[in-house]
This record gives C-alpha cells, structure tokens and sequence, in this order.
C-alpha cells in the first residue's frame, strides 16, 4: 500500500481537529455586503461535498447513497431558495462540467480550509498573523469569475457520521470501561470567496446540531446553521 | 529452509486441490455483463464511494494520460474481459511497485512498477484476468460484509482512521481504508482459477499466470538480500511460492507444459523501448538497487533497446555508489553512448564522473556533448559553469 | 504500521485534551541553525517539533500561511552517509548524502528525499534548472521544484544547498499552486540565498 508520508499525517491530523472538539470560534466576517458590478451580485456554487455515512458498531463507516442522495438534493433546493430569499443570485456548477482550473482551486480551497481549521480557528496559531484573517485563493481565480459571469464563488462541505443502533450499544459498553468510541457526528463549512481579489471573505463551521440534510425542513435549517450571517446584497443574512 | 516447508506447501496445495476439485467445473461469472447493484443498501453505498473515487482518479496528477499506454492496456482488458469488455475502465497509475486493483465498480488501476516487470503481454493480461476475477465472483463486497464481522470490536483508532478519511476528494484516503479489506485465501484462489480459464480462452499463455509469480518471488529474494521493504502486491497478496507451484500444476496438467521456445513479445517491447524513461525513472527513484538490478537484467534479456537499458545500469551504479561503482557506472554510459541511443543525460553523466576524477579535458568534451544534443537543457547554467572553469 | 502508531500519538495529544503546540514568531534578522546563519525575512512562523516528525535535530521549517500552504526547510549540516530527513520505517530507504557529491547528484538527493517525505506512491517531485549559487564564501546550486502530491494542490519550489566541510546545508522552499508560491516566493528565494556559514572554514569548496 501506498505509505503516507509525513504530509499525510499532516493532512488527516488537521481532520483531527475537526472531531475533537478543539475548534474554538466558529465563524469569520470580513465583509458585510456582497458587492457587484452589474445589478444583482452572482454567487457561483462549487459542487458542494456533501456525504452521509453510517456508522456501523464495526466502526466502518458505510457511505449511505440514499442518506447522501437526498442530502444533496435537500441541500440542492434549500440553497436555491436561501439564496433568493437574501436576494443572491445564485448559480450551481455540477461535478461534472468543472474545468481543469475549477479543479485546481477546489484543491487549493481545501488546503486553505484545513489551514484555516488548524491555523485560525485551532489550537496551532500562527503568531505572524497576529489574530488575522487574511487567507486568500489569489486574484487570478478571477478567471472563475469571467467563466461564469461571478463575483463569488460558495465552498461548501459536509460531512455526517449517523451512529446505529448497534454502534451506540457498542459507545455504552466502551465508556463502561473507561474507553472511547465515536458515537457519530455531523460537521461542515462553508466559504465564501471573492472572485476578485481570491480573498475568503466569509467563512463558517457547523457542528452537531445543525440541522439534518435528509429531510426538506432540517436542510432548510442546515442551510441557514451553514450560512449564518452570510453577507449579501442588502446587508448580513436576515431572509424575508 | 525448514523441513517442513515442502510438507506444508504440498499440504496447501493438496488443500487448494479440494477447491478446484470441488469448483473447477463450475467456477464462473457470477454476475452477468452490465451489472449494476439494486438491492442491498451497503452495495449501493459502496458502489457511490466509488464512484466518486473514481471521479477523484481521472483528475490525478499520477494519472499516465499517453495514448499509446493506454491503447496498450485497453486492448489486453478487453480482450481478457471478451463479454464483459464494457464494463471495465483501466487506469494507468503512476508509482513505481507491481500492483493492480479492481473495484467493485468495475474501476481497475494499473500501476506503471507492473509493466516494467512483465516479460510479455500474456504475464500483464494474466494479472488483469485475476483482478477481473475478483470483480465478475463479487469478491469486494463479500470483503466488505467479511470486514464489518470482523471488526466488531472496533478499535478507536480504527475509527479515526476511517473518519479521517472522509475529508476530502478521498482519491489517497479512500485507498488506505480500502488497503485494509485484502482478499481471503480461498477468493484469491477462486480469482486465480477463473483467471487462467479468462487468459486462455482470450488465446494468451496460461503459463504466464504462473510466470509473473515466479518473477515477483525472484525480485522480492533479490530485494530481501539487500533488506528492502516487501512489496504491495506481495503483501496484500500473500502465499507466492503456494500459487506459482500450484498454478504451474494445474495450468500443465489442463493445457499441457509450456512452449520451449519464447518469442519475444513485439508489442511489449515497443511499450518498454518507447516509455523506458518515465517507466524506469520512478524505479530508480525508490532507491532500491537490488530490485533495479533484477528488472535491468531482465529487460536486457527481453531485448529492450540496449542503449537504454546501459544509461539505467549507469543511473543504478552511479547512484548506488558502493566501491567500485563508479567505474561500472562509467563504462554502462560509455557503452550507452557507443551504441547509439544514449539519452541526452548519458553524457551530462559522464561528465560529472570525469569531472570527480579529475580528467578535466573527457569532462569538457562529454559535457560539451551534452549541451550539442540537448541545447534546451534546463541546466545549461550549470554545465556551462564546469565549461568555462 | 508507522501509520497507525501516528494516529495512535496524534489522538492521544488530541484526547488529552486542547494541546497548545506552539508555532514561534521568527524575528527577521540573522537567524543561526548549527553554524548555517540566514538571514529572516519577515512574517515567517517555525513549527514546533511535533508537526515535524520527518526533520532532523537542529533542521526547522518556516511558514507564513501554514505548511499545507508554504513551508520554507532548513537543513543545517548533513554529514557523510546521513539522509536529509528522517524516516523511523528502516524499510524506507531514504537516501543518503555522501560527501563527493555533484551538484546533479544533491539535485537527485533532493528529489528522492521528498518523493519519500510526501509519500512513495503519492507524489512526483522533479527538478529543473540547475545552476551554479554562492552562499558566502562556498560555492553552492540552486535549483527548480515541481511537485505533484495527491490529495493536495500543486506544489512549487526552489532549492539551495551547499557543501562545506564535507557536510551539506540545504535550503527548501515549496509553496502551493496557484497563489502560496507566487506569493512567497520572492522572501523565500531571498533567505536562501542569505544562507551563509558562520566562523568555521571560510575556505571555498573545491569539487
């Protein structure tokens, strides 16, 4: 097998964070309202990375296509209509039409998302930073923009771990004993970057608790745990 | 060597006997072209990771995109696969170890460390006729379902392995979780005996399904002198010597005993003679000379072009460097260059080795050679430094 | 196996509870690592020893926006028969620096070490326009990086090393693509190029 070298480790110990707990804040505002040049400011969604998992007592999670179809979906027509309701103008590109570019910044994105889980929000502050918030994807993603006529383009990821019934039995009896064992967990974050200037200008994790994906009226909620006080045109994130 | 080994290897053969007494007849496809899961849930599940793994696998970096490769391994699978042709994508990943792999999608990776151990197209089709085994017997689910029993007492640190891996794109993650679901003994037979009826009937040498065993226990003794670390396939693919010994019987007794003549295989050499350099330079790149050595033997006696396989010699003992190296390094150039079709390096090369001995004027002259041949080189600046000094 | 035992390490730290593992402020100025001195831009953070297990005592790694981003190695003094990072796999094979080394030898060095540092199988690391540097009185190479390592973006870098007193110094920078390289990579080229040694021979090194 492939063996992981230390830059692995660094990637997977930075997942870490995210199921230990040790995320602190939990949102970043750099801007207040989406701004544009024509009349309505366009916000291009990246094919967002949502999936739902079962958790069996074996500890092996189980992609769970119908649990992350539907989250998907559900996600798919919460954003859509979010997005109206704050009056953004919002465009979906699917998996399968994103170009080499696209790709590359989806991979840079989640290197600066990881950077920013350890970095900004963890425990492994960078003290040249001084407390700011100035990771960027770089101007030249403007080209993003040009493509699909954007002024910002929308990270989202999503990950849930839905416990069975098997695997909660199996939590009791490992806490009986002193040792532990992960009982599921949902967590998720989305970005929000200026397609100008590369700048992340908003960016938000969600916890447990945020709502649940697999049906219409807990994406709904998600959406909105997701997309908290995300900026618009009209000002920070209250719908109609 | 303990007594008992050929006790035990005739114990396990007269064990594998008992599945293909039982099985022989009635080994076959268990699923029909064109599947596609519908019921079980775990299936779909597995079936959509992959999928996306997949989707993650087309825009790799390590991905060998070069046509005629791909062409190459296309025309093998689906010969191999005849029916079932269609339900197979083949990609050709670079990393330097034997390896191949099959989903239960149907996706099959090749790495590129396969082909330059081949000896001929039949020993890479019989690798691909045991992987498409392992995906027509429905093998990676039964693994999967194998797994969950197994690990029922999960370990924390299994858990955190297999979360950890959902971050991301999974195309490296997905693998790890999967490097943990090997194959049992009796599917790794079941796929070894469907294997060598797909190779045969597709008209290539069922000898061969036992030929590349024989040659991946050559290499890993060649490497075990040198102590380097097992490779991939033989860790996940465990009992090398049992199945070329068993292979070889059952392949003799079914189709008779082997050619006494090899041919040499054209279209395989044309592969090696024209994708030598990026094939060989990820080998010598894991540092491990006594399985380079092994491989550049081979080859030299497959008939890849001798000019080539001299620079490597060149490359290994140069970057080797135990006493007396240099020397051998230095005459694997020379008789590189002499016999035509040395790359440009060859002579850059050379001129580093003069330059450490001291012989100023054979430095110059090599180096200037260089330069002649390669005037895009991208260190020009530094051969012209040793030039003008 | 190595696998899981840093797993193992990571989540223990983790479980213990929020472990600060502090990055420190690199003043700008001369900065000394055993007798190699650079001189430090501004702006840039060391990592603490536990985010780098691969480094060898008295080795540091710099970085402005987080390693995943840009890293900027610093390898002081690498003696004869020593391999340029660690490895506890002795299996690894990692490759080792001998002191006759030509600059297109350090070049492979440096392009094995780092296929091994990201991952064998995981990455593809190669290197281009080599060229003659001096780092004060020593005559020393500089070269080009190109990285490919999967489940992370591109990597860009440039490299500087040396040889004196028949140990070898080696600067490393690598910085994400698009953006982290571009952005650091004037400050980064800078260091390297600062990299000098401190008392000692002042002798140049003859090949």
């Amino acid at each position: 097998m492939n063996k992981p070298g230390f830059f692995r480790l660094l990637t997977l110990s930075i997942s870490m964070v995210l199921f230990s707990g040790c995320v602190m804040s939990s949102n970043v505002q750099q801007i207040d309202r989406l701004e544009s040049v024509g009349e309505n400011p366009r916000i291009v969604m990246m094919p967002p990375d949502v999936k739902y998992y079962l958790l069996t007592a074996s500890g092996v999670p189980e992609p769970n296509v119908e649990w992350t179809t539907a989250a998907r979906e559900n996600f798919h027509a919460a954003m859509t209509d979010y997005a109206a309701s704050i009056g953004t103008d919002l465009a979906f590109i699917s998996t399968d039409s994103l170009s080499e570019n696209e790709i590359r910044y989806e991979a840079l994105h989640s290197a600066v998302g990881s950077s920013l889980l350890n970095h900004h929000f963890g425990m492994m502050k960078l003290p040249s930073k001084n407390g700011k918030f100035d990771w960027s994807l770089g101007p030249e993603i403007a080209s993003i923009g040009e493509n699909h006529d954007a002024d910002y383009a929308l990270f989202v990821y999503y990950r849930d771990y839905q416990a069975s019934g098997g695997r909660v039995a199996l939590a009791v009896l490992a806490a009986a004993v002193g040792a532990g064992v992960a009982t599921g967990s949902e967590h998720g974050f989305a970005s929000l970057v200026d397609l100008r200037t590369g700048d992340i200008v908003w960016f938000n994790v969600v916890n447990a608790g945020a709502g649940e994906l697999r049906n219409k009226d807990g994406a709904v909620t998600a959406v909105r745990a997701l997309f908290k006080d995300i900026p618009t045109a009209r000002g920070s994130g209250e719908p109609q | 060597m303990s007594r008992l080994r050929p006790l035990v290897l005739l114990a396990g053969m007269l064990a594998c006997w008992s599945v293909f007494g039982a099985e022989r007849e009635t080994l076959d496809h268990r699923i029909p072209p064109g599947y596609e899961p519908v019921k079980e849930e775990d299936e779909l599940g597995l079936w959509m990771e992959m999928r996306e793994y997949e989707q993650a696998l087309k825009r790799s970096a390590l991905l060998v995109q070069d046509e005629d490769l791909n062409d190459y391994l296309q025309e093998i699978v689906c010969r191999v696969a005849a029916a079932y042709c269609k339900d197979f994508r083949v990609y050709l990943i670079r990393n330097p170890n034997f390896n191949a792999s099959m989903t239960a999608t149907g996706m099959m990776q090749v790495w590129t460390g396969l082909i330059v151990r081949a000896n001929s197209t039949d020993e890479i089709a019989a690798v691909i006729g045991h992987e498409i085994s392992h995906y027509t017997l429905l093998h990676s689910l039964a693994t999967l379902r194998a797994l969950k029993k197994k690990l029922a007492t999960g370990t924390f640190v299994d858990i955190a392995l297999i979360l950890a891996t959902g971050y991301g794109t999974g195309l490296g993650q997905t693998m790890a979780a999967l490097s943990v679901m090997s194959f049992s003994r009796e599917q790794e037979t079941e796929a070894d005996l469907l294997g060598v009826r797909l190779l045969a009937e597709a008209g290539y040498d069922p000898h061969a399904s036992y030929g590349i065993w024989q040659k991946i226990i050559a290499e890993e003794e060649a490497a075990e002198v040198k102590r380097e670390k097992p490779g991939a396939f033989g860790k996940t693919h465990p009992d090398a010597k049992l199945r070329a010994a068993y292979l070889k019987e059952l392949v003799t007794n079914r189709y008779g005993p082997p050619d006494a003549e090899t041919v040499a295989d054209q279209r395989l050499l044309s592969v090696l003679n024209n994708h030598y350099m990026l094939l060989m330079e990820d080998q010598l790149d894991t540092n491990r000379y006594g399985r380079t050595k092994e491989l550049l033997e081979r080859h030299a006696a497959l008939g890849v072009e001798p000019s080539l396989v001299r620079y490597f010699y060149g490359e290994m003992f140069r970057q080797r460097g135990e006493e007396g190296d240099r020397d051998l390094a230095k005459s694997a150039y020379l008789h590189s260059v002499e016999l035509g079709k040395a790359p440009a390096k060859a002579y850059s090369n050379l001129g580093y080795l003069y330059l450490k001995e001291g012989d100023m004027d054979n430095a110059r002259t090599y180096f200037a050679k260089y330069l002649e041949i390669d005037p895009d080189a991208s260190d020009r600046e530094m051969i012209e430094f040793y030039l003008e000094d | 196996m190595i696998y899981r035992i840093s797993m193992l390490v990571a989540l223990a730290v983790l479980a213990s509870g929020c472990v600060s593992t502090s990055y420190t402020l690199v003043e700008p100025g001369a900065r000394a690592f055993e007798g190699l001195q650079v001189n430090a831009t501004g702006g840039w953070n060391q990592a603490p020893p536990m985010h780098t297990p691969s480094m060898r005592k008295g080795a540091a790694l710099w970085t402005h926006d987080g390693p995943l981003l840009d890293q900027l190695i610093i390898i002081p003094g690498v003696a004869d028969g020593e391999p340029l990072m660690k490895s506890s796999d002795k299996s690894a094979a990692m490759p080792l620096f001998r002191k006759d080394m030509l600059p297109n030898e350090i070049e492979e060095l440096t392009e094995s070490t780092f296929v091994k540092y990201f991952g064998e199988g995981n990455a593809v690391v190669t290197t281009r326009n080599l060229r003659p540097q001096r780092f004060g009185e020593h005559r020393g190479v500089m070269f080009d990086v190109d990285a490919t390592v999967s489940d992370n973006p591109n990597y860009q870098g440039t490299a500087g090393s040396f040889v004196a007193n028949d140990k070898l110094y080696m600067l490393f920078f690598l910085g994400a693509v698009p953006h982290y390289y571009d952005k650091h990579a004037a400050a980064a080229t800078s260091v390297i190029q600062s990299a000098t040694l401190t008392g000692g021979s002042n002798v140049p090194v003859s090949n």
